[in-house]
């Protein structure tokens, strides 16, 4: 009896010492990550949802979902075909009987989805495996793979069906595919991540928004291309950089073919953030291009205390003169007049157009003629003539929701979802990509870290003394692990990143709760990858460019064989396989009026796509953080290289990939 | 106690309207009512609806008024004064138990209370007579000022934003500014109101709209302005025959609980679109009206002021004062004892200044000068010039003056925030 005392009494205290003791140590480790900030997290929140393909998160959040995202009509059938980016599925849906007729497998991060309108074949752009499908929907079968360009997104046929224009996103060009041999006949040169194109009517000239700016000045504002192709030469016919406007996801053309309307964000990169009250930060609306003239204003349809973020689509109706605006921050559809923009045009000075205009928030009480409610994150839409609907598909309710164009009422939703759950992941989605949580619903995540990447622009934050505060917006793409965040590296976890500081300095509003919280960084390390990388695959070799900038990254001595001093070598504050040390370090990049401050070394996966570089965005390219800001070779001795080898360093670091990619090419 | 004795002797006639009550069948209300209008007696009652019955909540009390009710609907904050203490302060009470305690402990007249998210309450204090908004705890142990003018403050409402609306009293007319909890980005929500004699306070409705009640001579009238673009969305929704419209509150989204009064008889009637339905009447005068059911969860805005001395920050874009693309070229800030300091401009009009907190100032141009503003320690405010109201943003371009630290204004050789 004694000795069961004895045992039971060693468990009790062993239990009470394991108890006591690992809460202590848990609680100092999660002070420790959220730097004393105040926090709710608990053991699951950074050790089951965040755990990417982790087995714990595998049963919690063993959910799927489908996430349609463009849309179109079957020009044989009717049906209403959805690309489930997700689930990355093709699916046929009767919008009468809305059953569900067929499901497609679909290729790597599919975009885009456009019927023929005559040979009865459907088309899929594959952003991730750069290329288009061409599919039978009779038999299911893949007819064809047409190789384009990097990343393509939007495509479009021309108007006699027999050419098919490609943006080729992640390259930068245009494909111009011969439907006859299915084969690229043209690539042209566009603006920076071209995504949306529009065909005009008369099937003369070819419109193709982009997303991100153009390479500006340092500090000036961005300026954004829309790019008009003469269809008949297949030449560019003209280059419209639209200013104060980017992530124009998609183009379209008035009917009469006068207007291309974009959709667009307009940020205040460069006004210091000193507040969110009168559109100080973001504002959202649709550019205009009058075509032949190349004429241009942007047009908010944001209100006052009310903004409608992140315009996504642009679907005209030309029976009604109206033009449908999908805001994908912000739940609505916005129903535009288009007579009053033809009124603008036809009375505007050409000072007001560019000056006046774009600033004037009032505009949108005139312009905007209805909003029009829908389900979580309305992306692509299509108009159905024969049926008098607009589908739009609210790509995070797994659902389409069906308005009259009639009446701009919605009447009914297609539930494609295959279940109501929702994860934590999903939640997490939900939140990312809402305006909701920013006061008056100025902007979401998702503003400025479109798919989770970056915005290439850099904001003003406006320290507390005055000084400027200059962050080059950084990707949120294969960040777990690479803590400490931000460029100055105060946050020492995702959590605290978007956190109650996240909360008093971005949004301005009401902090996550813990759900939320768990959410939003669940699917920021979940779902937020670096797409493949195009100057490199895994499992290849090097190309002999890359092998060389290789060697001059691992170099320790200079041309002159001196030693490099151990700081300032590339892989001491650069190692794989993130290439970062996440030390922090000062590279002699600060500026005057700059807050004083070290960097934490940023990791350099698929850094090619991150342009303009170093903490406030002032090196264009990744040549000028050499020839430009580093004088005193304080970022990496470089200044004796040669003009040759600058280009093989630059070159292997473009090759860097994610940390899985460098694993593959060790092995 | 006299006040509410008198009200019981006389009874109040709640005349239940069964036949049109169906809406509201089961609602109860917390009205403040007045048997004398002569005096100060209001007290708080409870009302219900569906039966008529009334139950009498500040019995303790020489008067209560400034009703508000928790959103968990089991307490509610008001003004009162004890028959022991000659000042008003501010009260919670348990409307089930009739239990209350006390929030303030102030020298002078506490009025208006509302709550606020997280905990906070703010209220309208008398400082030499003039109404000024001061937030505190639930608790009370953290009052602070948060307006800084000279015009009297009154009739703070809780926006679904999580701002203030509270209307500054200025000569003849009221301007109903928002600003957030802790004082900061304080600006004129919606266009002055003019020519009354008598204003009701404002409350949000579930979907945005802004209902408050405006007397002008012998004429009442319900208006509304909708959140999302107040200047240019006011509207009327109903004008009174009757007497005028003491208060209001918003059932649902499309109905509202007004309070007319003859000057002898009070009408509590529903309002849905044009219709008006009788509800009850009372034979005293009905001042307020509050319902239990929530209108909004309202955001708990974080804050970033800093408690001490520092000052604050001013910045302007460049705009002039009169045209859009045109720059500012003078301007001078002003002190509330007329002091000046001259401001730098700079070419493309703008300026960049770091000002005293906690204090009324103006900002004067050649053209015109500002209102009486005011920044919070460590605020920095933005504007895009007088002459924009709120239908103009930003233009998207760096202000030179922020190309440099911010100025240090001069007042006889004096940096003016030392």
């Amino acid at each position: 009896m004694k000795r069961r005392r004895i045992i039971i009494g060693l468990i009790i205290l062993t239990f009470a010492w394991v108890f006591t003791q690992g809460f202590r140590h848990s609680t100092e480790h999660v002070d420790k990550m959220m730097a004393g900030e105040p926090h709710s997290l608990n053991c699951l929140s950074c050790h089951a949802y965040t755990q990417r393909g982790g087995l714990l998160t595998k049963v919690l959040e063993n959910q799927t979902y489908l996430s349609p995202f463009t849309l179109d009509i079957d020009q044989t059938t009717g049906n209403l075909l959805v690309l489930a980016q997700d689930a990355q599925q093709l699916i046929s849906v009767n919008p009468d009987s809305k059953k569900i007729n067929k499901r497609i497998p679909l290729g790597n991060r599919p975009h885009t989805v456009k019927s023929h309108p005559s040979n009865g074949l459907t088309y899929i752009s594959n952003q991730w495996s750069d290329n288009l499908w061409v599919i039978d929907l009779n038999s299911s079968a893949i007819l064809d793979t047409i190789d384009v360009g990097g990343g393509p997104g939007g495509f479009e046929f021309s108007s006699d069906a027999s050419k098919l224009y490609v943006a080729n996103t992640y390259t930068d060009n245009l494909s111009v595919i011969d439907l006859q041999t299915n084969s690229e006949i043209r690539r042209l040169e566009t603006g920076n991540e071209p995504i949306g194109v529009a065909v005009s009517p008369k099937n003369d000239i070819i419109s193709i928004s982009s997303r991100r700016t153009l390479p500006v000045e340092f500090r000036t504002e961005p300026r954004t291309e829309v790019t008009l192709v003469n269809s008949s030469s297949n030449r560019v016919k003209n280059r419209v950089e639209v200013r104060s406007g980017h992530i124009m996801e998609n183009i379209a053309y008035t009917p009469d073919g006068r207007f291309v309307l974009t959709s667009m964000i307009m940020p205040k990169n460069l006004v210091p953030s000193v507040q969110i009250e009168q559109g100080w930060m973001m504002n959202h609306g649709i550019g205009v291009i009058e075509v032949a003239t190349g004429r241009q204003t942007r047009l908010i349809l944001d209100e006052p205390n009310a903004f409608f973020a992140d315009p996504f689509d642009v679907k005209i109706d030309p029976t009604s003169n109206l033009a449908y605006v999908s805001h994908s921050g912000a739940d609505a559809i916005s129903v535009v007049d288009l007579d009053l923009i033809y009124e603008i045009f036809d009375n505007a000075s050409e000072d007001e157009l560019v000056n006046a205009i774009p600033n004037n928030i009032g505009l949108s009480r005139e312009l905007v003629i209805k909003r029009i409610p829908v389900g979580a994150n309305p992306k692509g839409m299509v108009i159905d003539h024969v049926r008098g609907k607009l589908y739009v598909a609210e790509r995070l309710d797994d659902a389409i929701a069906v308005i009259n164009i009639r009446t701009n009422e919605v009447e009914d939703h297609i539930e494609l979802k295959a279940t109501s759950a929702i994860s934590t992941v999903r939640l997490g989605a939900q939140m990312f990509n809402n305006a909701g949580h920013t006061f008056h619903q100025q902007y979401s995540c998702y503003t400025c870290h479109p798919d989770g990447h970056e915005d290439g622009l850099t904001y003003d934050m406006s320290s507390k003394g005055g000084n400027r505060n200059l962050a080059n917006v950084q990707t949120l793409r294969d960040l777990a692990g690479t803590g400490p965040y931000k460029w100055n590296g105060t946050n020492t976890s995702i959590y605290m990143q978007c956190g109650m500081r996240f909360s008093k300095f971005i949004t301005r509003s009401e902090v996550f709760d813990e759900k939320q919280l768990d959410g939003l960084v669940a699917y920021i390390i979940q779902d937020l990858k670096h797409p493949p990388n195009l100057y490199h695959k895994p499992n290849e070799p090097l190309t002999p460019a890359q092998a060389r900038g290789k060697i001059i990254y691992e170099r320790t001595t200079t041309n002159k064989g001196e030693i490099i001093p151990e700081g300032n070598r590339c892989t001491t504050c650069h190692p794989a396989p993130n290439y970062s040390n996440f030390q922090l370090a000062d590279v002699g990049t600060l500026k005057e009026y700059d807050d004083e401050t070290l960097f934490d070394s940023p990791n350099l996966n698929n850094v090619y796509e991150s342009a303009p570089y170093l903490h406030d965005g002032s090196a264009a390219t990744l040549e000028e953080i050499w020839t430009v800001y580093n004088d005193y070779d304080e970022h990496g001795v470089a200044n004796d290289l040669t003009k040759n080898q600058l280009n093989d360093l630059i070159e292997y670091l473009k090759s860097l990939g994610s940390a899985e990619s460098y694993t593959l090419n060790i092995d | 106690m006299r006040v509410i004795s008198a009200l019981t002797v006389v009874g109040i006639i709640a005349v239940a309207f069964m036949q049109k009550r169906a809406a509201v069948s089961s609602a109860q209300y917390i009205l403040v009512v007045s048997a004398d209008n002569q005096t100060d007696d209001s007290q708080l009652i409870l009302f219900d609806a569906g039966s008529g019955n009334t139950t009498e909540l500040t019995t303790d009390f020489v008067n209560a008024s400034g009703v508000e009710i928790s959103s968990d609907g089991k307490r509610a904050l008001f003004s009162g004064r004890l028959d022991a203490n000659p000042i008003k302060q501010i009260y919670e009470i348990n409307i089930e138990s009739k239990s209350y305690r006390q929030i303030t402990d102030s020298k002078t007249d506490c009025e208006e209370p509302m709550y606020l998210p997280g905990s906070a309450i703010a209220y309208i204090k008398k400082i030499n007579q003039v109404g000024v908004l001061h937030k505190n705890t639930l608790a009370g142990d953290a009052e602070q000022r948060i307006t800084f003018h000279p015009h009297s403050d009154s009739k703070p409402t809780l926006l679904k934003d999580g701002r203030i609306l509270v209307f500054q009293q200025q000569d003849a007319q009221v301007k109903p500014l928002a600003l957030r909890p802790d004082g900061t980005k304080a600006g004129l929500f919606a266009k002055p109101i003019k020519n009354f004699n008598g204003l009701t306070k404002a409350w949000e409705g579930p979907d945005g709209k802004i209902f408050f009640a405006i007397q002008r001579g012998g004429n009442s009238r319900v208006m509304s302005f909708h959140f999302n673009d107040p200047t240019a969305t006011e509207r009327i929704e109903y004008t009174a025959d009757e007497g005028p419209i003491n208060a209001l509150y918003p059932l649902t989204q499309d109905s509202l609980l007004i309070a007319d009064y003859n000057g002898q008889i009070s009408t509590l009637s529903v309002l849905s679109g044009n219709s008006l339905q009788k509800l009850s009447e009372l034979d005293a005068e009905v001042t307020e009206v509050v319902g239990f059911t929530p209108r909004f969860k309202a955001k708990n805005l974080p804050s970033r002021i800093v408690e001490n001395d520092q000052p604050g920050i001013i910045m302007n874009t460049g705009e002039s004062v009169t045209h859009v693309g045109s720059a500012m070229i003078n301007a001078r800030i002003q002190r509330l004892g007329g002091a000046t300091a001259q401001i730098s401009i700079f070419e493309d009009g703008s300026f960049y200044a770091r000002v005293p907190s906690n204090e009324p100032l103006k900002i004067i141009t050649s053209e015109v000068e500002s209102d009486w503003f005011w920044v919070r320690p460590g605020e920095r405010r933005g504007c895009i010039g007088c002459h924009v109201g709120s239908d103009y943003v930003p233009a998207n371009k760096v202000p030179l003056a922020v190309k440099k630290a911010p100025e240090d204004l001069l007042i006889n050789d004096k940096v003016l925030t030392e």
